[in-house]
């Protein structure tokens, strides 16, 4: 498993290795929290919603990540810069919202998270396009839904997407082994 | 195509002044000559040689089968007209016979004439307007040069990848990182941050003024002459590695290529985007050998090559075979 | 200090409100001068004079058409030695038609945010300056602009550029207070991803701050000119003595690689802007006064005092050994 490198140098935000409830802006106008319902998130969004008081203008709930993602968009529409938006969910659910709301147009100091569960996550097959969303560890594996390779999930994660990189696992031995000496073309 | 082609070897920018290679920033002002014992590289910002058509053909054939390798988010669009009038204009510089870019009629939004006779290609177009172009103003302009491409927006202290044209990408993919920022995108590699080289080239690049054009070069090895080693197409390159232990010495000697880059690094004016140009160069070892000095320093720098530098550059399993085949291919005398 | 000076003469001379003179800035040998980043400045080579011991480096911000222009165009308040002016500004009031100038070529330190689905700018005084240049860019890529602008009353300098640029979208107001009002209130109704820029007075910058700042604006939205200039001083002249040999000048306005090179040394060097670390050189003892200015060698490094980057720093006194 590759060690945490140091934030600025990676792309894999530490809330998506172990969960984290960050408080409230207390410089921000107005907050709209955005929840994508979890174990845990309406505890949470409470917890949120009693620092600020009257400062909250809108909590909205959604059964998924796609849902909060319009929601997200609508409520942005309808509020000004001054505003912070306040994500609550699994870590795979808050990366796709974070993902849509920097390209909304907000900064990130604009957002903030409070993530309940950090076991899934949604890979990206780099050979055949595909997000496969399931239980895996960074440095670990998953099936690829599109194309059935088995994908290292790499520490690598798109800002735009929310996605984690996939690339086959196993396309080469591991070091020290070697191919039979059977004639295989080489590709090239 | 055959490698030997001498404007080829001529202008091959052997990556290697030292016996031993780090990584380090070392970037340096553009378009100095470079001398080398085939001939010289280094004078043009886009250079063209006798691969030009084969890598256009090349470049058009892979976005057709997967458009993903461009990219331009919508508040790239002053950066890729930009970057746009800029390959247009090293274009000339490089090939003055052939191509030129006139203004035809000046104003906020001035008219181009803009000519490129090794494509048959006579254009009259209007800066920002999109109509006045065959294709998006980043993809028209990539599909005349053989650089990759990727613009890089600045914003408040942090340089972020967020348009580009890359379709011979070495192990990494352009697709997935679209939007990252620079460090992101440089992310996985431990020693070379450790070592404060990438946080160097970053705080370089955002002090690049207009006018202000340097580069630098990057190598790694290919087997086989492929352009597109990007991730996406792994599978298909990645179990080479392996089938390359059982081939013999004459065809690892063919099948085993040098690749070099050369990275210009440019301040685009109007837009204040940083562009990244990539060029990449080929050669097998069979061809470096023909080069004596080529061949020595070759083989002295893939061998002494730490293991973590050949592991990250995905050579590991066969330089030390490069260096011995290097080593051999020598002069019957020297041993 | 690796970039080179642009010879320039003075094609314009134009006084656009009392104190305020507008200078359109033409390419000595008469070609097409390089385009600039909207919101960049110039910086003037003021040469020393009967009030100025040695020289200075002033940054006016650019004014006019940034694609391949005939002329650089700046506008230039004169400050008086009593209100801490050093000369500069004084100096630019005396040049006429014909005179030549020379310029580092323009540095952008204070673009337009590429993604901003709006853009407030927000002025005082000669601090239009910079905005007018992204007023123009907005013009030409159709960009969503609002603009609020103090000036004195009877001195609005580049009142006619603002309403050509912007029409609508401008208000120009002579009360302080007014403005700031208004500014408070403006503040709270921009859309999501409207970024902010101001330039002005100290006081001024300090005050618009404050209201985004009340108004719950991120601070990665509120974008202030600052000129930069501290890497750009000429610096002070000193003495280098190589391997204890003979004391060798270092002037002002010249690198200490440049110096050891024109002197006959050879310095490995690659990137000449202190990054690289080619042109490390050892310091030895008797050394005094170590000025780094370059991005290379660690904070333990630029303490301990035993090395020194040739292309971009600087000492009082100097040996080295190359």
């Amino acid at each position: 498993m590759s060690a945490p490198a140091p934030p600025q140098w990676t792309s894999v935000p530490g809330w998506t290795r172990a969960p984290v409830i960050e408080d409230v802006d207390p410089a921000g106008a107005a907050h709209v929290v955005l929840e994508v319902v979890a174990p845990g998130t309406a505890a949470v969004v409470a917890r949120w919603c009693a620092a600020l008081d009257e400062r909250v203008l809108a909590v909205h709930r959604a059964p998924d990540a796609e849902t909060a993602a319009g929601l997200l968009a609508d409520a942005m529409a309808a509020t000004h810069v001054g505003v912070r938006l306040l994500l609550a969910g699994e870590a795979e659910a808050c990366l796709v919202l974070r993902a849509a709301a920097l390209r909304l147009g907000l900064v990130e100091e604009e957002v903030r998270v409070g993530v309940v569960a950090v076991s899934r996550r949604r890979v990206r097959c780099a050979h055949c396009a595909a997000t496969t969303t399931a239980a895996a560890d960074l440095d670990g594996t998953v099936g690829c839904v599109g194309c059935g390779r088995e994908l290292l999930v790499y520490p690598h994660v798109s800002r735009l997407q929310g996605t984690h990189l996939g690339f086959q696992v196993d396309a080469e031995l591991p070091d020290g082994q070697v191919l039979p000496e059977v004639a295989e073309e080489v590709s090239a | 195509m055959s490698t030997m082609t001498a404007d080829l070897v001529a202008g091959f920018p052997f990556p290697f002044p030292a016996p031993t290679y780090r990584y380090s920033t070392n970037v340096e002002p553009a378009r100095g000559a470079v001398p080398t014992p085939a001939g010289q590289w280094g004078t043009a910002v886009v250079d063209v040689d006798s691969e030009y058509h084969h890598e256009l053909r090349e470049r058009a054939r892979i976005l057709a089968e997967d458009p993903s390798r461009y990219a331009a988010l919508p508040h790239m669009e002053i950066a890729c007209w930009d970057a746009m009038l800029c390959l247009l204009r090293e274009l000339a510089l490089t090939r003055p016979d052939e191509c030129s870019l006139e203004v035809v009629a000046g104003g906020p939004r001035p008219t181009y004439r803009w000519r490129n006779d090794l494509l048959g290609i006579d254009r009259v177009f209007v800066l920002g307007e999109a109509a006045t172009l065959p294709d998006e103003p980043l993809a028209w302009a990539a599909a005349q040069v053989q650089e990759d491409v990727v613009l890089l927006d600045q914003r408040d202290g942090v340089l972020y990848g967020d348009a580009g044209v890359v379709t011979f990408a070495a192990d990494w993919s352009f697709g997935f990182d679209v939007g990252m920022s620079f460090l992101e995108i440089h992310g996985p590699v431990p020693r070379l941050h450790a070592e404060g080289v990438i946080t160097r080239a970053h705080e370089f690049l955002k002090r690049l003024q207009p006018g202000e054009t340097y580069r630098r070069t990057n190598w790694t090895l290919t087997i086989g002459r492929r352009l597109d080693v990007s991730t996406e197409r792994y599978p298909e390159w990645g179990p080479d590695r392996d089938r390359l232990a059982l081939v013999d010495d004459e065809t690892f000697g063919r099948l085993v290529h040098l690749r070099v880059e050369v990275q210009h690094l440019i301040r685009l004016p109007e837009s204040g985007a940083v562009m990244f140009l990539i060029r990449t160069y080929l050669q097998p070892l069979a061809v470096l050998a023909t080069v004596e000095p080529w061949r020595l320093r070759a083989a002295e720098v893939l061998e002494e090559l730490p293991q973590d530098l050949a592991d990250y550059k995905g050579v590991a399993k066969y330089r030390r075979r490069a260096a011995a085949w290097l080593r051999a291919a020598g002069p019957a005398t020297e041993r | 200090m690796s970039a080179r000076p642009l010879d320039l003469v003075v094609a314009e001379v134009t006084d656009l409100v009392p104190g305020v003179r507008a200078l359109a800035l033409a390419a000595a040998d008469g070609t097409a001068l390089p385009s600039y980043t909207p919101g960049s400045h110039l910086v003037l080579q003021v040469p020393p004079g009967a009030e100025r011991p040695r020289g200075l480096a002033n940054a006016y911000s650019l004014t006019g058409d940034n694609l391949h222009p005939e002329a650089y165009r700046i506008s230039v308040l004169r400050r008086d030695p009593a209100d801490g002016g050093a000369g500069g500004s004084a100096w630019v009031h005396t040049l006429a038609v014909g005179d030549p100038v020379t310029s580092l070529p323009p540095r952008s330190a204070f673009a337009p945010v590429q993604p901003a689905r709006r853009h407030l700018l927000v002025s005082a005084g000669i601090g239009v300056t910079p905005l007018l240049s992204h007023l123009r860019s907005h013009a030409r890529w159709g960009r969503d602009v609002e603009v609020l602008h103090l000036a004195r009353p009877g001195r609005v300098a580049h009142e006619q550029d603002l309403r050509a640029l912007a029409g609508d979208a401008v208000t120009v107001l002579t009360d302080r207070a007014a403005l700031l009002d208004l500014l408070a209130a403006r503040l709270r109704v921009q859309p999501v991803g409207t970024h902010l820029y101001t330039c002005g007075p100290a006081g001024f910058m300090d005050a618009v701050v404050a209201a985004a700042t009340t108004a719950g604006w991120p601070t990665g939205r509120v974008h202030l000119e600052h000129f930069g200039l501290e890497a750009l001083d000429p610096g002070e002249p000193f003495t280098v003595r190589v391997d204890g040999g003979e004391p060798l000048r270092v002037p002002s306005g010249t690198s200490l690689l440049e110096a050891l090179e024109q002197a006959g040394h050879t310095v490995a060097n690659l990137c000449r802007q202190g990054v690289c670390g080619e042109c490390r050189l050892s310091v030895a003892p008797g050394s005094t006064g170590l000025v780094h200015r370059d991005l290379f060698l660690s904070d333990d490094d630029k303490v301990a005092g035993e090395s020194l980057m040739a292309c971009v720093s600087r000492a009082e006194y100097l040996e080295v050994s190359l």
